[in-house]
Formats: C-alpha cells, structure tokens, sequence
C-alpha cells in the first residue's frame, strides 16, 4: 500500500534531480527543462497532500502551479531566442559579458 | 460588490495597464502619444485608493486583505511608479524602447507587487510574484539589440524561476502541515508543529526564496548582472520596486506567520544580515560601472533591512517600512538621473562620464549629491534617520555585533558614493559626452525626490508614526 511518505519521497527525489539538473547541465533549453521538473515535483506533492488530506485544494493548486510554469516556459524560451540571435550557441559558459 | 474594495488600488493599475497596452496597439507608426501620462493617472489614483482605504481594513475574497501594512507599501510602489513614469517620458525613445510595451509591463509588475504585500494566502503571494517577476524579467531584456540586455534577463529570468520553484516548494510543505495555503492557518499549524522536521524544511525553502528576489547573500549572483545589463530607467524601477514588493511580503510571513518558530530562522537571517551588509559594501567599492556600483549598494541595504527583520520588535518591523521608503526614493533619484543621462549609443554609466557633470549640468550634479549622501546615510538626510532607526532597533533587541557590521559597511559605502560626488565636482571632464536635455517633468520628480529626502531626514516623526501604525496591522 501506498502511504502519503512516498509521495512525499518520491516528489523530494525529482525536486532533487531538478536541481541538480540546473547546476549540472550545460545547454540552457534542458536547464529550463530541469526547472520544470522541479516545479512538477512541488506539483507532485500537492496532489498526494490534498488526496491524503481528503480535499480538493491541492488539486486546484496545481491548475494555479502549470499556468504559471506555462507562462514561465513562454517568458523563458522568448529569452532563449533572442540569447541565439546574439550568440549562436545554447552554452551558458558562453555568455560572460557581464561579470563582477 | 463586498469583495472588491481591498483590491481596488490594484485593480486601477490594472486597468491603466492595459489602457496603455490599447493605446499602443491603436497608434499609427510614427504617432506619439503620451502612454507616461495613462500610467500616472492610473498610479495617482491607486495612491489615492490606498489614501482612502487607510484604516478600514478591506479585504478581498478572503485571500487580500488592505490593511495598513499595504497600504503603506502601496504608497511607496505608487511614488516609484509615479517617478519611473515621468522618467521614462524622456528616456523611452531615446533609448529604443519600444513604449506601449514598456508602460504596461511596467504597470503590470507594480500590480503584482501591490497584490504581494496584500495577499493573506500564500499561494496568491506565490501567484503576485510571479505576475511582477515575468514581467520585470522581460523589461530587464526589452532592449532586443542589446546582447548584455539579453544575457542580463535569461540571467534573472533562470535565477529567479530557481528561486521560485524553491519558494513554491516552502508552500507545498506548509501545505502539508496546515492542510491550507493561508496564512492565518498555517501559523496556527506552525505554533503547535507536530512536524517540526516539516516545519523547518517550509521555512527554510520560503527563505530562499524571499532572499533571492531581495537579493541577499549567498543568493545575490544575478543582481549587479541584471542591473547592470537592463536600460537603466529599468534598474532604478527594479531595484526599488521589487524590493519593496518581497520586503513586505517577507515581513508578512516571517514576522506574523512564522513567528512562533522565530527561535529557527532569526539567527540564520542574522547571519545573512551580516554577510549580505559586507559583501555588498566591499565588493561594491571595487566596481567602476556605477549601475553596477548602485547594484551592490542596493544589496548592502537589503542587508540593512534585513537587520531591521532580524531586531523584530515593533520598532524594527516600523524601522523597515520607514527605510524602504527612504531607499525607494534616493535609490530611484539616483539610477533616475543615470538614466536621464544616458542614450541608447552612451549609457553614461561609466564612473569616468560623471567627471565634470557640475560645471555642465549643476543642478542634477547636485541632485545627484543629495540622492548619493542619503543612501550613504549622511544627516541632514532621510537615509541618515532610516539608518540611525534600524540601528537603534537592533541595539535594543542585543544585536550589538550587526550594528556594529552595518555602522562600519556604511562607513565604507560611504566611499564609493562619495568617488561619484568628486568625478562630479573636482574632476575636469575629458572629451565632452553628448548629454541629453532634461525635460521639465523629469526635473520636477527629482526635485520632489529631493525634497522628500529632505522632508525624511529633517522631520521624520509624522512618518515614522505612520509606519508604526502600519505595523500595528501584521502583529
């Protein structure tokens, strides 16, 4: 049987890869995918709270949680285009005009 | 109709904002058209909203509550709009910016940053900063020529959807504990916490997430990036603006909700207040791009606000407010002058384009002054009052050691401030920069942001009452 902890654990384990997804990969369109795998992962956890607590506010909060990650992936691959037109490469290592 | 009066102010900027995304797509190319102006009426009236909604307590839906500490906040958001607008009058076409767009997001993000220090749940904050952080991500890289604009806003842009995916993440634990997102319900669930572990990974996440967007340390990396590579009328918006924004809601949550757990997070947060005050004093003091200077200078004051959370009395929550206001007006008095200077080909930020800036132009030079001395914190000034306030604050609560850390980082902020003040007065001026003409309205707000300096640093009281009395909201 599957009890609320699980949820909870595997929802930590993703959040976690996402994260280390961010740090670690080096082609930003995957960063921006890491980034909804730890938005997903919170997602995750809403849906298991709101069954375990018998309501539907986590359900409902999920709608609110992928709009948002949907305007985020809108704002964020616009960036990304105009990031290739000036620099032809999807490498973040690339883009050090700005520093200290 | 009951449910509406809380979110009026915001719904006036709301509607100015896409009153000005209309006027945008109705102009003929070529047409001018005074978009500025929509946007002062619409702030005008949302400042006179939140006059009228003083003390009433209004709330909307159960979910934004109008209370004083808003209002207060809504107050300043609509004196920085108030001022980006009139700047932005002059600088937009100067500096290829594409206006209608401009002006609306402009006005979005300052309703989503009114609607985050008015929101009760914490999902509705989660959704407010959202609505202000996409916004300000895309005018940080409006500029689309501008490959630092570009770099600047994917920067911010991946920086602060990290943070978000953090902060939302602080929600769902909450969630998990209280089995709601509001926050009355939630601090009821934190005061009993049957699970602490839960209970400090909620807190924990929130805090990242709020330090990010004020930019404290270890999580400041994009602020001296995005403010050095936005249009500078952006920077002067952003750095005020969203930092007022995350303040407040900071406040709210930490101060009210997680109070109960204060034994947790206030020597953590004492710990940031600390770095966050040095790191941006000493790094700031190696810079030579002055919006870059202004980027570390701004997350020197998070720290000082910071230690105003930190000393929580009622003193020290009123001692935030009170500086925030003060910040907000200096800090947009400066970049706004910077930005007055600047056009798209010569951004005269460069600390070397200020050398004779008093024989060309000596009434912004000493502008410039009075703006640079207040946030370096010199009396007779508001930044002088607002320091001396959160200092006493954490004096009285025993925080001797931070006070001492934040008398010592102004004492050397004081130094990279002052180097702008001598280019200006006592350097020649190499080869003559085209600076632009300052148009009368531009010249008028920074003489009211001067004079509110001034009115700040000489007579503070009815203010600080004021903000004393806002705090009262939140306990």
């Amino acid at each position: 049987m599957l009890s609320l902890n699980h949820f909870l654990v595997l929802s930590g384990i993703l959040f976690s890869i996402g994260t280390a997804g961010v740090f670690l990969r080096r082609n930003l369109i995957t960063i921006l995918l890491s980034i909804e795998i730890m938005l997903n992962a919170v997602n995750l956890t809403f849906v298991a709270v709101g069954r375990y607590l018998g309501t539907v506010d986590g359900q409902i909060i999920t709608f609110f949680v992928m709009t948002v990650a949907a305007a985020e992936a809108a704002v964020g691959l616009a960036l990304v285009i105009s990031l290739f037109r000036h620099r032809e490469t999807l490498s973040p290592d690339a883009f050090t005009t700005l520093r200290w | 109709m009951n449910n509406l009066p809380a979110i009026i102010p915001i719904l006036i900027v709301v509607l100015s904002a896409a009153a000005a995304m209309l006027a945008e797509a109705f102009r003929q190319p070529g047409e001018r058209m005074p978009i500025a102006g929509l946007g002062l009426i619409g702030l005008v009236g949302a400042g006179a909203a939140s006059y009228f909604l003083w003390d009433k307590d209004a709330q909307s839906f159960g979910v934004v509550r109008a209370d004083n500490f808003a209002l207060f906040i809504n107050i300043i958001l609509c004196i920085i709009g108030v001022l980006t607008m009139v700047f932005s009058n002059d600088v937009v076409e100067r500096e290829d910016i594409p206006g209608g767009e401009y002006y609306a997001l402009t006005l979005f993000a300052i309703s989503g940053m009114m609607l985050m220090v008015a929101a009760t749940d914490l999902l509705v904050i989660f959704l407010a900063l959202e609505v202000l952080s996409l916004a300000v991500y895309v005018l940080t890289g409006i500029r689309r020529e501008s490959a630092e604009g570009a770099e600047a806003a994917f920067k911010y842009f991946l920086l602060g959807a990290f943070s978000s995916a953090f902060f939302l993440y602080g929600i769902a634990f909450a969630f998990t504990i209280a089995g709601s997102t509001r926050l009355d319900e939630v601090g009821k669930a934190m005061a009993s916490a049957p699970h602490a572990t839960l209970a400090m990974l909620a807190v924990a996440l929130l805090a990242v997430g709020f330090a990010f967007k004020i930019s404290a340390v270890p999580f400041h990396m994009w602020t001296p990036d995005a403010y050095e590579g936005a249009p500078t009328i952006v920077t002067a918006f952003m750095s005020t603006g969203v930092k007022a924004a995350a303040f407040g809601a900071f406040v709210r949550v930490f101060l009210s909700t997680l109070q109960p757990l204060e034994g947790h997070w206030v020597p953590v947060l004492a710990v940031i207040a600390g770095a966050t005050m040095i790191v941006g004093t000493v790094v700031g003091v190696l810079q030579s791009n002055v919006k870059r200077m202004l980027a570390y200078s701004s997350i020197a004051h998070a720290g000082y606000l910071l230690l105003g959370i930190v000393a929580a009395s009622e003193d020290g929550k009123a001692a935030v407010l009170f500086y925030l206001l003060v910040y907000a007006v200096a800090n947009i008095g400066a970049l706004g002058i910077v930005a007055l200077l600047g056009t798209a080909e010569h951004p005269h930020d460069q600390l070397r384009d200020f050398a004779g800036l008093w024989r060309a132009r000596p009434g912004l030079a000493g502008l410039m002054t009075v703006f640079l001395l207040s946030l370096g914190g010199f009396p007779p000034t508001a930044g002088f009052i607002g320091k001396w306030y959160i200092f006493a604050a954490a004096v009285r609560d025993g925080y001797y050691s931070l006070a001492i850390i934040g008398v010592l980082s102004s004492v050397v902020s004081v130094f990279f401030y002052l180097r702008i003040v001598v280019m200006m007065y006592m350097t020649e001026e190499a080869a003559a920069p085209a600076r632009p003409r300052v148009s009368g309205p531009a010249m008028a707000g920074l003489a009211l942001a001067m004079l509110a300096t001034f009115y700040l640093g000489v007579l503070p009281t009815r203010v600080i009452e004021y903000a004393v009395e806002s705090v009262k909201a939140i306990v």
